[in-house]
């Protein structure tokens, strides 16, 4: 009995500190648009019952990653955001296998980026730019490879060196950008998309580095 | 005015905007083509009289842009900054003003002295897109002219009002293109920086472009400005600008500059365009959805191919074989007899079998297999076509470290190489460009297809012979693999715009097919019969023997070949299918299968398929990448060629032991 109750409370415990950098990007994203956050709205856009979402922040507030009045993320609150969400891109679109996974900083994280995945330093902090100036939680973003055809998505973000980023924005994939998927063939290979008035092919790797956030058909 | 007042005027807009169909309005015949100095962009120049004024109208290369990413891109800024031209004649797709004003911008930025020339108004149309044009006019402060310029509709206004801004008849007031608040401050600051360290520089560009790009992360520009001393100062500045901007706005910094570009464009677009829902897709909406599908795309790709190669080997066949006949049958004897009556044998020899066979040999290649390709290839990049079989084969070719783009060179390069090489261009990087001339050259062409049927296929059959192509085939995809990883820089994705599709017109399909060859012979042909000259000249002093005596510890000792066989595969340098020609003349008897073992047969094939590409192929390889980098690829043709020739002797040697 002991040691089942011992295990539930470290799932149980495993699952709020998995939340706790959602709620942090909820909160960030709120408050860009000038909407105070608020346990309900929180638990709404999560999906998760609001007596979590309320252990989750006691949990942020006691770890000091965000203040308790203001609701304003400190530094480290912010840099746990951007690890997190280093860790989702590098995890989901660098390494197309599930074993292996990112942990530690994003210092770490660039340090492996610059070795294992060919970025110079710069590359990186483009990266890190895009990261950090990211609307709303990062698992809702799919990359553009994943779109099925004929549907319409946003550009949020793009991730690459600074030449790839210009490149693409020179065809016009800035983020913000609406962008109408033409061709998606099922078995890999370059995809073709509207945007801006042009049709533009893309090759599978450029189009899995481009994140959209996908619009209702 | 009696004196004619010179005008240079540059074509600058996006790749397939009509902006050679309207370079072909203006010019006509008196063009030239060549490359850009240093450059393999290809440079077109022409001349127009017009109202006493001599006109010189500079094509420059279609580009989306002018950041560093393509040469293309660096040879049109960088001729806009420095050479100045009186007027720049902007080429705009009115069907896709949104990407198109990119570019315009880029160019009000420069400063450059602009005209705006609308082309494709007819298509804009027929998508349901209306754009008011006077009104484009005031916001951009500079003349738009609408055009379609197929039917040659607005060329004349074009040109009229040129002549009216030179004059000073029309003004303009462009547009001032302004960022927003934050870039602006960092920009101007950057720009005190810029115009007090680097004044050199500044005088050339101006110190606000200059700034941009910096805050751009143009490489190009980053590296003219660290080559000054007093460089390193500015882009420290700058880095700590782009920061501070990447800091606020959380994007990287080019980003941020082309969205409030873009930002810019919309404004001016809500303004001026409207688009009207269209009644029903266009006959290039739905080519291009049948060219794209992935069964059927697949099939008229393949049926695409095919014509191709018929075409040229058929087409260039059958002109080879009138031409060589018109060259053995009269002229050649007629020479022949007419220089042994005048001269002693060793000199007729060496005119006749030098600097003719060299001369018959580069009519005999040119003419009818780089002519005929060159037709083709154009029509199919006015069709727009090649961006969809690019499209199609881009999974594969990433097998091979390319992308889509380079399957059309590769493809080609099964009939000639030569063409194939030239090819080589559409590839957007140096990096890309060195892997596919590398496995090009490696590729098995007509001539050598000659010599696998006429020795390994006669004697040893069918199914040896295509071993060999499928060994051949292996080999390349290898190489491309291993170069792949081993030079240095990141594969480049595919990104590429995939045009409507158009109907080739004749006239620019014509020009650019006489241009293409005519560049052609004139660096070909000078290296052919050099090379001819060499060989007659080694042939007749005898030096030939001695050649071979000298090679042959190599050839019989390492590749288990009979010694005579060095001199067929020297001379092969100079046509691939001279080597089996020149076999079968050694040995006297066209039974080669009394002579050489089978092993000696695959052997010698191997060597043939691979080693150092025929001179024809070698002076496109030098037009293309220059000196250095043909020495390399031709010498590591020859070591992959004996490596592979010695690998496979001991092989096949050791199986017949067993």
């Amino acid at each position: 009995m002991l040691i089942e109750g011992m295990i539930i409370v470290f799932f149980r415990n495993r699952r709020i500190k998995r939340l706790i950098p959602c709620i942090l990007e909820i909160i960030l994203a709120l408050k860009n648009r000038g909407i105070p956050p608020n346990v309900n709205i929180i638990s709404k856009r999560l999906g998760v019952n609001p007596q979590i979402v309320k252990r989750a922040l006691d949990e942020a507030f006691s770890e000091n990653l965000l203040l308790k009045d203001s609701w304003e993320l400190t530094d480290s609150g912010r840099s746990l955001v951007l690890k997190h969400r280093g860790k989702f891109i590098h995890d989901k679109f660098m390494h197309k296998s599930p074993i292996f996974k990112f942990s530690g900083t994003f210092n770490n994280l660039s340090s492996h980026l610059k070795s294992n995945h060919g970025f110079s330093s710069n590359d990186v902090a483009s990266i890190k730019d895009s990261l950090s100036s990211l609307q709303g939680r990062i698992e809702e973003l799919m990359p553009l490879s994943k779109i099925p055809p004929k549907s319409k998505c946003v550009v949020v973000l793009t991730i690459g060196g600074y030449g790839f980023v210009r490149r693409l924005a020179d065809m016009g994939l800035t983020p913000g950008v609406e962008v109408l998927v033409e061709r998606n063939a099922p078995f890999g290979g370059p995809i073709i998309v509207q945007v801006r008035g042009s049709s533009v092919a893309l090759g599978r790797g450029v189009a899995s580095k481009i994140l959209v956030r996908l619009l209702e058909a | 005015m009696n004196r004619r007042r010179r005008v240079i005027l540059a074509l600058a807009g996006n790749p397939n905007v009509g902006k050679s169909v309207i370079f072909n309005q203006l010019t006509g015949a008196s063009q030239t083509v060549g490359n850009w100095p240093g450059k393999t962009v290809e440079r077109a120049e022409g001349k127009l009289y017009f109202k006493g004024y001599e006109i010189v109208i500079i094509d420059l290369p279609g580009t989306y842009s002018l950041s560093a990413y393509s040469q293309e891109e660096i040879v049109a800024r960088d001729y806009i900054a420095i050479e100045k031209p009186d007027i720049v004649v902007n080429i705009v797709d009115a069907s896709a003003l949104e990407r198109n004003l990119y570019l315009t911008l880029q160019l009000l930025e420069m400063h450059a002295p602009l005209i705006i020339g609308l082309n494709l108004m007819d298509v804009a149309r027929s998508k349901g897109i209306r754009i008011d044009v006077q009104k484009l006019w005031n916001i951009l402060g500079v003349p738009v002219i609408p055009m379609v310029a197929v039917t040659g509709h607005g060329i004349d206004r074009l040109i009229s009002t040129v002549v009216d801004i030179i004059e000073g008849k029309i003004k303009v007031q462009p547009l001032n293109v302004t960022y927003g608040r934050e870039v602006e401050r960092g920009i101007s600051a950057l720009e005190k920086a810029v115009s007090e360290n680097l004044p050199e520089l500044a005088s050339k560009y101006s110190p606000r472009w200059i700034a941009i790009k910096l805050l751009e992360r143009d490489e190009e520009i980053i590296r003219r400005v660290s080559s000054y001393s007093s460089g390193n100062l500015v882009l420290m500045v700058s880095e700590e600008i782009a920061g501070e901007l990447e800091k606020v706005h959380g994007e990287p910094s080019p980003v941020i500059i082309a969205s409030e570009r873009y930002s810019l464009i919309n404004r001016i677009i809500s303004e001026v365009q409207v688009v009207e829902s269209k009644e029903k897709a266009t006959l290039s909406e739905k080519l291009d959805y049948w060219t794209t599908h992935p069964i059927s795309g697949y099939i008229i790709l393949l049926s695409v191919m095919a014509s191709i190669f018929s075409a040229v080997f058929l087409g260039g066949g059958l002109i080879e074989e009138f031409l060589s006949s018109i060259f053995d049958d009269y002229l050649i004897p007629w020479i022949n007899d007419f220089c042994r009556s005048v001269l002693p044998e060793f000199y007729s020899d060496l005119i006749v079998n030098g600097i003719l066979t060299g001369i018959v040999a580069g009519i005999t290649i040119a003419i009818p297999y780089v002519f005929t390709f060159y037709i083709l290839l154009a029509i199919l990049e006015d069709s727009g076509y090649l961006p969809r079989a690019a499209f199609l084969m881009d999974n594969f070719m990433h097998r091979i470290g390319l992308h889509g783009k380079a399957f059309i060179p590769l493809i080609l390069g099964y009939g000639c190489n030569v063409p194939a090489c030239i090819g080589c261009r559409i590839m957007e990087t140096d990096r890309e460009r060195l892997i596919l001339g590398f496995l090009i050259v490696l590729v098995p062409c007509a001539a050598r297809t000659v010599v696998i049927l006429g020795i390994v296929g006669k004697y040893l059959g069918l199914l040896a012979a295509l071993s060999l192509y499928a060994f051949n085939l292996i080999v390349i995809i290898l190489l491309g693999r291993l170069l792949n990883r081993s030079l240095p820089g990141e594969p480049v994705g595919l990104i590429m715009e995939m045009p409507d599709y158009r109907l080739p017109m004749l006239k620019p399909v014509l020009f650019k097919t006489w241009f293409r060859t005519r560049d052609f012979i004139y660096v070909a042909f000078p290296l052919i019969i050099a090379g001819s000259f060499v060989l007659e000249l080694v042939r007749i002093s005898g030096l030939i023997w001695a050649i071979s005596d000298f090679a042959s510890p190599f050839i019989s000792g390492v590749l288990g070949l009979p010694k005579l066989t060095a001199i067929p595969l020297i001379f092969g340098i100079l046509r691939k299918e001279l080597t089996l020609i020149m076999l079968i003349e050694l040995f006297k008897s066209s039974e080669l299968n009394l002579f050489l073992t089978p092993i000696q047969m695959v052997v010698f094939s191997i060597i043939t398929i691979f080693y150092i590409p025929c001179i024809a192929t070698v002076a496109a390889c030098l037009r293309e990448y220059g000196l250095k980098r043909t020495l390399l690829i031709s010498f590591a043709s020859i070591f992959l060629a004996f490596l592979l020739g010695w690998t496979a002797n001991l092989i096949l040697t050791l199986l017949n032991f067993i």
